[in-house]
């Protein structure tokens, strides 16, 4: 930790502006190597008590080309090539705190979607072919133990507007669809991620997607993953 | 004139002095230098009350947990279809719905619990202290279209419906103890989760957060049956708050 002296200027005597700058220009320059070993004795500062103040990681793709076509009913990690949309904990993860809460976000832009079945017109499943998901999984192990997945929250879209009444309504006398497709429009969504027990350790982050129905495909190009630790 | 300011020395109990000057700045180097004594504390410093604590923490119908820290506490309150007991099993299929056939819900912005008793405990509420609050709303939820009746002129003709109307949207907003504090604008009807981010000073004082809604829809009475909107959908809705304290 470094320690900031100040120029004792007793009664009557000028300073200087180098003297009276000093303490400022110290502070500055001693702002930027904060540490948490404390020089001054019997004293404690926030700095101290900070278990781990990297606190902040990101997975970034500013890429504007499309990822890899998404055409799954089941997630499906988003790719770039051999890069997934992840953001892989440093060492052997995240050692998180009984109650101590991750806030996580996931972001992307859709683009120029495949969109060639707008409804399903029988059955239980009436509208549904219109929509696709994401998802932010986390990998986690507890106490050593063998590592599962927590899905963090799942999030839905449609490739076009929604329909009309009772979403099937527009197949009557031959007229086919009226949905519209909407592409180029940005997905986010975020989640927190909390343990309830000790000895979690937060292993991995991905964000993935997956349609409902093979005939449309989803397309994406920028997209990223934001988790931030909170800290004391 | 000159200028005039408050006198507030940063060490408690100390003298308000005029000339304070050189007291402020070395009483803030000394907070720097680590010399926080019983005078110049910023928080108690306890072992016990440094680990993060937790306050409501329930899981059933809506998922609601805090967590309290030292110089911030973050909370959410949550429900999707885990919180349906089994009735809903999948991301498709929505938890909630609204008929838009049958009532108005364009004259305000309509809570939560519209969607019935199961909402009732979704408003998040914490005992923040002074400071700023900020977080988001993420809500998942779907309309439908305008509806018209249109003819196509052929032999014979084709007729049916059509969803191509322009003047129907939604628009969601974040409450803070019943004042809009953030809203999303109006959103063209289609199934979407809209994120809506806010943050508003807050005092040492309990705070509740909501999300709310409006639905337009014009013509609300059925003048052609059978021609209207799909429902009214919600699939999930997240409120995250993060009290950070002065």
């Amino acid at each position: 930790m470094p320690f900031v002296n100040t120029t004792l200027i007793v009664d009557d005597e000028i300073p200087t502006a180098a003297e009276l700058n000093a303490p400022y220009d110290d502070l500055a320059t001693a702002s930027a190597a904060i540490d948490s070993d404390n020089i001054a004795s019997g004293a404690i500062r926030h700095q101290h008590i900070y278990f781990n103040p990297s606190s902040l990681y990101i997975f970034e793709d500013d890429n504007s080309t499309n990822i890899t076509d998404i055409n799954s009913t089941s997630y499906v990690t988003l790719t770039r090539g051999a890069q997934p949309t992840e953001i892989d904990l440093p060492g052997a993860g995240l050692a998180l705190e009984r109650y101590q809460p991750v806030r996580i976000s996931g972001t992307c832009l859709v683009t120029n979607n495949n969109f060639t079945k707008t409804w399903d017109f029988v059955g239980t499943d009436l509208g549904k072919a219109n929509l696709y998901a994401f998802r932010i999984l986390l990998s986690i192990s507890t106490s050593g133990g063998p590592t599962t997945t927590v899905t963090l929250g799942e999030w839905g879209y449609s490739f076009g507007t929604a329909s009309s009444t009772d979403r099937n309504s527009t197949l009557s006398a031959g007229l086919s669809s009226t949905s519209i497709s909407l592409c180029f429009q940005t997905a986010q969504f975020e989640g927190i991620y909390r343990p309830s027990t000790t000895g979690v350790v937060l292993e991995k982050i991905e964000l993935q997607a997956k349609v409902f129905d093979l005939a449309n495909t989803l397309r994406i190009s920028r997209n990223a993953l934001h988790a931030i630790v909170a800290e004391r | 004139m000159a200028k005039t300011f408050t006198k507030r020395p940063l060490k408690d109990f100390n003298q308000v002095k005029v000339e304070s000057l050189v007291d402020n700045r070395d009483g803030a180097i000394d907070q720097f230098n680590g010399n926080l004594d019983s005078t110049q504390l910023f928080q108690t410093v306890k072992v016990d009350y440094e680990a993060p604590q937790t306050a409501i923490t329930f899981a059933g119908l809506v998922d609601k947990q805090t967590s309290i820290l030292p110089t911030q506490t973050l909370a959410f309150s949550r429900r999707d279809y885990r919180n349906t007991s089994g009735a809903v099993t999948d991301i498709w299929t929505r938890i909630n719905h609204l008929n838009l056939q049958t009532d108005v819900w364009n004259k305000g912005f309509n809570e939560m619990t519209v969607f019935g008793s199961d909402w009732s405990d979704f408003p998040l509420s914490i005992e923040c202290e002074e400071g700023i609050l900020t977080g988001e709303v993420t809500v998942d939820w779907e309309h439908g279209n305008q509806a018209f009746e249109v003819t196509v002129s052929d032999d014979p003709p084709l007729s049916g419906t059509r969803a191509r109307g322009m003047g129907w949207y939604t628009e969601w907003g974040v409450f803070v103890n019943n004042v809009m504090v953030a809203r999303s604008g109006f959103i063209f009807p289609r199934r979407h989760t809209t994120r809506i981010p806010y943050s508003v000073p807050v005092g040492t004082q309990l705070v509740t957060i909501d999300c709310r809604f409006v639905v337009v829809s014009y013509e609300p009475l059925p003048s052609v049956v059978g021609k209207w909107s799909a429902d009214f959908n919600m699939f999930s809705a997240t409120i995250v708050a993060r009290n950070i304290k002065r």
